[in-house]
Order: C-alpha cells, then sequence, then structure tokens
C-alpha cells in the first residue's frame, strides 16, 4: 500500500516537472525519469560531520569525465565541515565547495534531464527541491582532423567534428574579433540539438539574418541528425535540384564565407556547417584557389565550371547528336561513330543509360565498401564491365568514351553531383524524345529554372550576372587578392575589405 | 505542385505527340560518301551512282568498304531511291562528300541537281561540287584510286588545292551564292577519268567548267584556271616560272606564290567602259639558274618588272577567253560594274552585256627572298 502511494507520489512530481524536498522521493523521481537506461549511474554519498549531508549525483557511464566528478564533486563534498551557521545548504555546496566551472542551478526535472544527456551530472543535495547540472561532460570526440571530402594541396588542415563547441572554437581561432557572434538556438522537438547562427556584425547581410532566423524558428520536425535536414527546410523552392544553402567541414571556409557577410548555422552532432546565401558559382570555387596561384586558382575554376557543364549535357549531347541529328557531327566522328556500332546489341540509348548506372553503382560501391576490396572492385568494373562489354558488342566504345568522360567530370564536382544526376537525365529524356532541339530545350528550362531560384533572397545567379569590374573579380576566376578590393553586392552593403589604412 | 504537373505533362505530350520521331540509329543508315548524277537526252532520264561506305571489323577496329550502286528515274530523286532500295538502308546524304555532275547532265542543267540536294531532308551546303568530262558515273563506279575510296580521294584532292590553284574548288553554299547573285556566273572543277590498258583507273581534276546560268558552256583549262584565280581572288598558292630576264636569256627563275589580292574598279576613259584589276600577289623565289643575284638591286627590280608584265599578260589573254571567246561572265563583270561604279551601271543600263566591258590587269608583284621554309601542305 505504502508502495503504491510512493508511485502516484513520483509520478506527481514528473507530471508537475519539479523535485521534492526529500532527497529518497528525489532519486526515485530521476530513476523513473530514466527509467530502463542501465547505463545511468546513481552514486549516493554522504559529506559534514558525521555524515549529515547526503547527496546524490546522476550521470550516465561513458560520458562523463571520472576523475572531474571525483576530484571536483564527490570528494570536496565528502570532506566538507560542518555548515556554517545561518548558511544554506545548498548556497554553500553550490559556491564553496564544488570546484566546476561551469554549473547551473534547475528546478525543472526536464532541463535536469537534458544536461544528463548531455554528459553533465545532477547533484541532488538533501532537503533541496533545486538541483545542480555540473559540467563534467567527458565523452570520447573525433578528434580535429582533415575532412575526407574536401581534401586540398595546401591550406590549413583542420576540419570540423562532431562537438559543436569545438567547431565554434574552430571558428572563433580563425576570427578574433568581438564582432564574431554566435547566437544560440535549439532545433527539433525532440531532439532538442543545440545549434548556432554565426556571422560578423556589421559585414552580414542583415536581410539575410533576418529571413534565416524567421526559417530556423519555424523549424517543426522533430530530429534534427545533420544540417542537410536544415537544408531542406531553408530550400524555397522544394522541388529544385540545386541547392541554396551551401555546406563544408572546413572552418577556413567559414570564415572566409562570414567575412564576405554571408551566415553560418552550426548544427551539434555533425561536423557539417551550413552557409548561406549559396549562390550558382560557389560550388566551382574551393578555398585552395585562394592558397594557390592566382593564375591556377582561376584555370581550376574554368575547368570546374566546363567539366560540370559536360557532365550534364554530354550524354544528351551525344544521345540527340547520334541518333537525331547525324548532319551535326563532323563527319569523320560521324564515320567513327557508325563504325564502332555496328553489330552492337543495343540501342544508343539503352546503352547510354546502362552505362550511367554501372557508373553510379560503381561509384556507390566504391565509396561504401571496406577498403580491402578495392582492387577486386577495380578490376571489375574497369574490365570485366569496360572493355568485355565492347568486345561482346554489347556497347560502343564511343558511348563508353563518353559515359567515362561525363563520369569524370561528375566525380569533379561531388557537392554538385545531385543536381548534376537530376538535370542530366532531365536532358536525356527530352533528348530521346526531341533530339538536339529537346536538348536546346531543356538547357533553356534549367537555365531559366536557374534564374527563378534566390537563396534567403539573394538570386541565386547574382554571381554569374556580374558586369563590374570589381564584381567579377571572385567568380570564374580569382583576382590576386590585392586587387579583389569590395565584397560581394549581393552580399554585404559593408563592401570595402581592403584599403581602409 | 503546379510547375511540376506542368513540366509532366510537356514531357508526356512530347512523348506521345513527338514519339521519338526521327531516331534514327547510325548504323541502320547508310553513309553516302558521293553521287554521281548523269542524263540521258535520248532516254530522258537521269542515271545516278551513289557510293556509300560500309563497315566491317570488329568493334575497336573497323574497316571502311565502298559500295557503288546505280539508280535510274525520271527525276533525280527518282533515280536515288531506286539506289536507295537496292542497298536497303537509309541513305545519309548530309555527309556526302563530293557531287560529280556528268556532262550531259551538266548541259542540260544543275538547277534540277541543286534543287534536288536543297530538298533533302538534312542538306549540306558543305559538299562539293565537280563537273566531269564524260560520265559521271564511271567515276564512282571505281571503288577506289591508290588504295583510297574514290569520292574520299577526290575530296582530298580539293581539300588540298591550296598547292596548286590549277582549279578553284566549289561547295554547294558558294555555288548557291552565285547563282542567286546576279552579274556573275557558276565555275565548278572539272574532273577527268582515265583507264589504260591494264584496267588501271585514273582520275585527274584540273581547270574549270564554265556555265552560263545554270548549263555548262565550255571548259577553261588548268593554266587559264590559275591565271583567272588571280582575278578572282582565290589564289592561295602556285608557282610561276620566268624563262629568260633582260638580258640574262638563259635564266630560269622559279616563284612561289604565298598570297594574293585584287581590287577591281569600273572606269570610263574616253567613253569607254573597262574594268581596271589590279593584281598585288606576294611571292618567293625557291629555284635561281642564273649567274646573277636576283635578290638583290638592280636585278631585283628587273624580274619583278618581267614578272609583272608576264602576268598581265597571261591574266588579260585568259579573262579575254573566257569573256568573249566563252561568253561567259565568271569574274563577275556586271557585279563589279554595279559594286564600283553604280553610275556607271545605272548608264549602261540593266541589259547591258559584259562583253561590252574591256579589262586592263595590272600587277604589282612582291618578290621577297629565298624560300626554303614552306607552309604545310593539307594532309601533313
Amino acid at each position: 500500500m505504502k508502495f503504491i502511494n510512493n508511485s502516484a507520489n513520483i509520478k506527481k512530481y514528473i507530471n508537475e516537472n519539479r523535485l521534492s524536498n526529500d532527497i529518497d522521493t528525489n532519486i526515485s523521481i530521476i530513476k523513473e525519469v530514466f527509467s530502463k537506461n542501465d547505463n545511468l549511474i546513481c552514486r549516493e554519498f554522504s559529506g559534514g560531520r558525521g555524515g549529515n549531508i547526503r547527496c546524490c549525483a546522476f550521470f550516465f557511464d561513458g560520458m562523463v569525465n571520472g576523475q572531474s566528478i571525483h576530484f571536483h564533486i564527490i570528494k570536496p563534498i565528502q570532506q566538507m565541515d560542518s555548515l556554517p551557521k545561518n548558511a544554506s545548504l545548498f548556497e554553500h555546496i553550490k559556491n564553496e565547495v564544488i570546484s566546476i566551472g561551469e554549473m547551473s542551478e534547475q528546478a525543472d526535472i526536464s532541463e535536469m534531464a537534458r544536461g544528463v544527456m548531455i554528459g553533465d551530472t545532477l547533484l541532488l543535495i538533501n532537503g533541496c527541491s533545486k538541483a545542480l547540472v555540473l559540467n563534467s561532460k567527458g565523452y570520447l570526440l573525433r578528434p580535429v582532423m582533415e575532412p575526407t571530402s574536401e581534401y586540398i594541396l595546401s591550406g590549413p588542415r583542420e576540419g570540423f567534428n562532431e562537438n559543436v563547441m569545438a567547431n565554434l572554437s574552430l571558428i572563433r581561432r580563425k576570427v578574433a574579433n568581438e564582432k564574431l557572434k554566435f547566437e544560440s538556438i535549439n532545433l527539433g522537438e525532440v531532439t532538442k540539438t543545440a545549434a548556432f547562427i554565426c556571422y560578423i556584425e556589421g559585414i552580414v547581410n542583415e536581410e539575410v539574418l533576418k529571413r534565416l532566423k524567421e526559417k530556423l524558428s519555424s523549424f517543426d520536425y522533430d530530429s534534427i541528425l545533420d544540417t542537410n535536414y536544415l537544408k531542406e527546410h531553408l530550400k524555397k523552392n522544394r522541388f529544385s535540384p540545386f541547392e541554396t544553402t551551401g555546406s563544408t567541414e572546413r572552418p577556413d571556409v567559414v570564415a572566409a564565407k562570414i567575412l564576405e557577410g554571408r551566415v553560418a548555422v552550426i548544427v551539434d552532432g555533425t561536423p557539417v556547417v551550413l552557409t548561406v546565401p549559396h549562390l550558382f558559382l560557389e560550388p566551382f570555387q574551393s578555398n585552395e584557389d585562394y592558397y594557390t596561384n592566382y593564375y591556377y586558382g582561376s584555370l581550376s575554376r574554368i575547368i570546374r565550371v566546363i567539366c560540370f557543364m559536360i557532365s550534364i549535357s554530354l550524354p544528351a549531347l551525344f544521345l540527340s547528336l547520334a541518333t537525331f541529328n547525324q548532319e551535326l557531327l563532323p563527319q569523320t566522328m560521324l564515320q567513327a561513330f557508325a563504325a564502332s556500332r555496328q553489330n552492337v546489341t543495343f540501342p544508343t540509348v539503352i546503352e547510354i543509360i546502362a552505362l550511367l548506372f554501372i557508373f553510379n553503382a560503381l561509384r556507390e560501391g566504391g565509396m561504401r565498401m571496406p577498403s580491402g576490396s578495392g582492387q577486386a572492385f577495380s578490376i571489375v568494373g574497369a574490365l570485366v564491365l569496360g572493355q568485355a562489354a565492347i568486345d561482346a558488342r554489347i556497347v560502343g566504345p564511343i558511348t563508353v568514351v563518353v559515359i567515362a568522360f561525363t563520369g569524370i567530370s561528375d566525380i569533379m564536382l561531388y557537392k554538385l553531383t545531385s543536381s548534376s544526376t537530376v538535370v542530366r537525365t532531365f536532358l536525356i529524356i527530352l533528348s530521346l524524345l526531341l533530339g538536339f532541339y529537346g536538348f536546346v530545350m531543356g538547357l533553356t528550362a534549367v537555365l531559366l529554372h536557374l534564374y527563378s531560384l534566390d537563396s534567403l533572397g539573394v538570386p541565386y545567379m547574382s554571381n554569374v550576372v556580374v558586369f563590374s569590374k570589381q564584381g567579377i573579380k571572385d567568380t570564374i576566376i580569382r583576382a590576386p587578392l590585392w586587387d579583389m578590393i569590395t565584397r560581394p553586392f549581393f552580399l554585404s552593403k559593408n563592401r570595402i575589405r581592403k584599403g581602409k589604412k | 505542385m503546379k510547375r511540376c504537373m506542368i513540366v509532366l505533362a510537356i514531357l508526356f505530350l512530347s512523348a506521345i505527340l513527338g514519339g521519338c520521331y526521327d531516331y534514327k540509329e547510325v548504323n541502320h543508315l547508310s553513309m553516302v560518301s558521293g553521287i554521281a548524277i548523269d542524263y540521258s537526252e535520248i532516254l530522258n532520264e537521269y542515271s545516278v551512282v551513289i557510293q556509300t561506305l560500309h563497315f566491317s571489323g570488329s568493334a575497336t577496329n573497323t574497316d571502311a568498304s565502298p559500295l557503288s550502286v546505280e539508280g535510274k528515274g525520271t527525276t533525280i530523286y527518282q533515280a536515288v531511291d531506286e539506289a536507295e532500295k537496292k542497298i536497303g538502308k537509309t541513305l545519309f546524304i548530309s555527309q556526302a562528300n563530293v557531287i560529280i555532275i556528268g556532262e550531259n547532265a551538266a548541259k542540260n542543267g544543275i538547277f534540277p541537281i541543286i534543287d534536288w540536294l536543297l530538298r533533302n531532308e538534312d542538306p549540306s551546303y558543305y559538299i562539293y561540287l565537280l563537273v566531269a568530262s564524260d560520265e559521271a558515273g564511271k567515276i564512282l563506279m571505281q571503288d577506289k584510286i591508290s588504295d583510297t575510296i574514290t569520292s574520299l580521294y577526290i575530296e582530298q584532292a580539293l581539300l588540298s588545292f591550296d598547292s596548286s590553284s590549277f582549279y578553284l574548288p566549289q561547295r554547294l553554299f558558294e555555288v548557291i551564292n552565285v547563282l542567286e547573285d546576279k552579274g556573275q556566273e557558276v565555275m565548278l572543277p572539272a574532273i577527268f577519268f582515265e583507264e589504260s590498258e591494264e584496267k588501271k583507273a585514273t582520275i585527274s581534276i584540273s581547270g574549270s567548267a564554265a556555265f552560263k546560268k545554270d548549263k555548262l558552256a565550255a571548259y577553261i583549262n588548268a593554266n587559264d584556271t590559275f591565271h583567272l584565280a588571280f582575278l578572282l581572288n582565290k589564289i592561295s598558292a602556285g608557282t610561276l616560272v620566268k624563262k629568260g630576264v633582260g638580258e640574262d636569256k638563259d635564266a630560269v627563275i622559279s616563284l612561289n606564290i604565298l598570297s594574293s589580292s585584287v581590287k577591281a574598279q569600273a572606269k570610263v576613259i574616253n567613253g569607254k567602259p573597262f574594268i581596271e584589276f589590279s593584281v598585288s600577289p606576294s611571292a618567293m623565289i625557291t629555284q635561281m639558274n642564273s649567274s646573277l643575284d636576283y635578290e638583290r638591286f638592280p636585278e631585283k627590280e628587273l624580274l619583278k618588272k618581267e614578272v609583272n608584265k608576264m602576268l598581265e599578260e597571261k591574266i588579260s589573254q585568259a579573262a579575254k577567253k573566257v569573256l568573249n571567246a566563252y561568253k561567259t561572265d565568271v569574274l563577275g563583270i556586271s557585279k563589279i560594274v554595279f559594286k564600283t561604279n553604280e553610275p556607271l551601271f545605272k548608264k549602261l543600263g540593266n541589259d547591258f552585256s559584259f562583253m561590252d566591258i574591256d579589262i586592263s590587269v595590272k600587277v604589282n608583284i612582291d618578290i621577297r627572298e629565298s624560300a626554303n621554309i614552306k607552309e604545310k601542305t593539307a594532309g601533313e
């Protein structure tokens, strides 16, 4: 009977989201909140003369720094003297006994639980209806290392990891300025993931910042496990294959972008940081362009743009010219093509679709397979599916060359792979239906679509349609830094970035 | 969503209305490389020989071999249709290299041929036109000349005309331009076919066939074609040989023409209209058999003067022969009068004859030093 009454009592406190004054009841409450969590440690101990001060620490095994709990929480309490006269036990322990840097008082059970879940220690003190949430985080984290998806030959090697605070520190180290702001926001109804909006006051595009805050406050998904959750939320044209938010794992890239007037969103639990606004030419620009000679940087950008064009259009262009408008091909090429297609089993369109499928399958497999299988995979991919397919007259050699070239171009711009795949397929379908006219129609439609997009109010093609001398200096080319005097006009009103001294 | 539906609707309608119309695999086409067109006045029918390329071998190592098929019909289209049926594949004419027009067909007029070419679904404006001195079909019935497919061999010869200027290649669009442009007649390269006793066939492209409107009027020999090319501003190469310079009777000087430009101006002197052609070629000495040094002053000036005189005579002779003997305005005399002296053109009236206009030629050659390094010839 007593047990039933006690259980009802605990539920009452949980529903009211508060603690009682009795430590035994409070321990039961926390245990009930974390029921079925077997890695929760409940450490009861006492301090003061005669052990008359009872305390209990809750923390999750594996998420805390044990040394910190032992030396800065448990031991000082165990060794404390009796309570001075007229002193509050809770305030005395908080201010004079515990030697942990970051702590907070909590009367709210859900906030206590949240603290415990992110690696803090919850300290219950007998006779107090409040508890202390003490920073004792000590879970294992990936060290700061170079992001595998953004390798560069020269320049900073550090990359973000999954800890938001560590990520903030990486950015602050790059931009040591008091105008660098990190505004906190919790996202996800269930996960309550910590996120930060990062920008430089005075440089940031205020309109973009305002729109971003509005958009983030309306984020109502239950969780956010990666920044891509936000990407889709921030997209205005939700069916567009083009990304209107940028992402990077490199602090130097984020620093460079916010220095131009952009805003970054850093989310806990993922090394990928979002930047907005994100415009059309950005995926073609690499941080390495600024760390190498500007001639080489410009050439690299031009090559990337050409590769993107090839990646989206080459199979469709080839299909339209090879099956509809042969008269547009140079004579020798047409003869070579006609020769290579003698007795080939499948029509050109099936060849293209099949080879693209195989290429994507190989790429997908290559990305996710164990590293030991790589050699066998390459042999199967290159020899069996390439040369053998040609010899068996399943596909023509020119089609293989076209798809291989498309594949290489596509791999070069991995950030655009999703959009280029959609556009490529769209163009192939149109070319199949209408030939070269379909291809041109498709390209026009893609171009019109690109011009209709915007990234948080900034037209997506702003950095393409630039006619001013300064504006063009950081677009498809990378001008010397000594000649880049202004920030892009569409990003910041504070335009001058060089020559203020 | 609405936009998405519109895009889907467009794709769907394209699929069902277009339905991959005109989709043709290249291996289902028969690549035409050359066409020979003859005309029989007696039978009043056209005979067309189509030379196509057929491919055999493995996918990576394919050989092209020629297949020539003849078709006959009252119209060219009918004749081609008959040939197509014999081949069994759709003929792909757009990338054909050459069209050889037989002498009779050329005399009958080239308008029907051009009309048929332009009505083709994929007309090729870059195809070369030639006139055969005899039957054109005989030429393309020869599979290969010097181990090269005949039509490709002829095209290669036309492409390398830079080294001779003894014939002036004409593509379809150039012929159409001349025909549409009143005041000038068409001039096509002439091709000759010979078969020796050992059944070894040879062909040569030499000289031109001059037309009056669309009908063959006369043949112009290679030398005259070369000299007319100066007035037509189509000289790109060629060799001049000057035997005897002034007192140095034994001298033999060979000059390689590098380029040439021409200016034409219609004038009236003593009430008589004439056109003055100012030709400015530049040449290099390629051989000099003489005890004197014609690269140095004053011998060089003397050589220049004599070469000018020689060229003036030869060009004038060739021009007068074509204009007065053959009575064809391949130089575009009427056009020059209209373009350079409109008052004179108006005064002469629309019906004036180009034969009423006299011509004078002035040559001012620029002789450079010795030339050992020459431009690459085509095919190198």
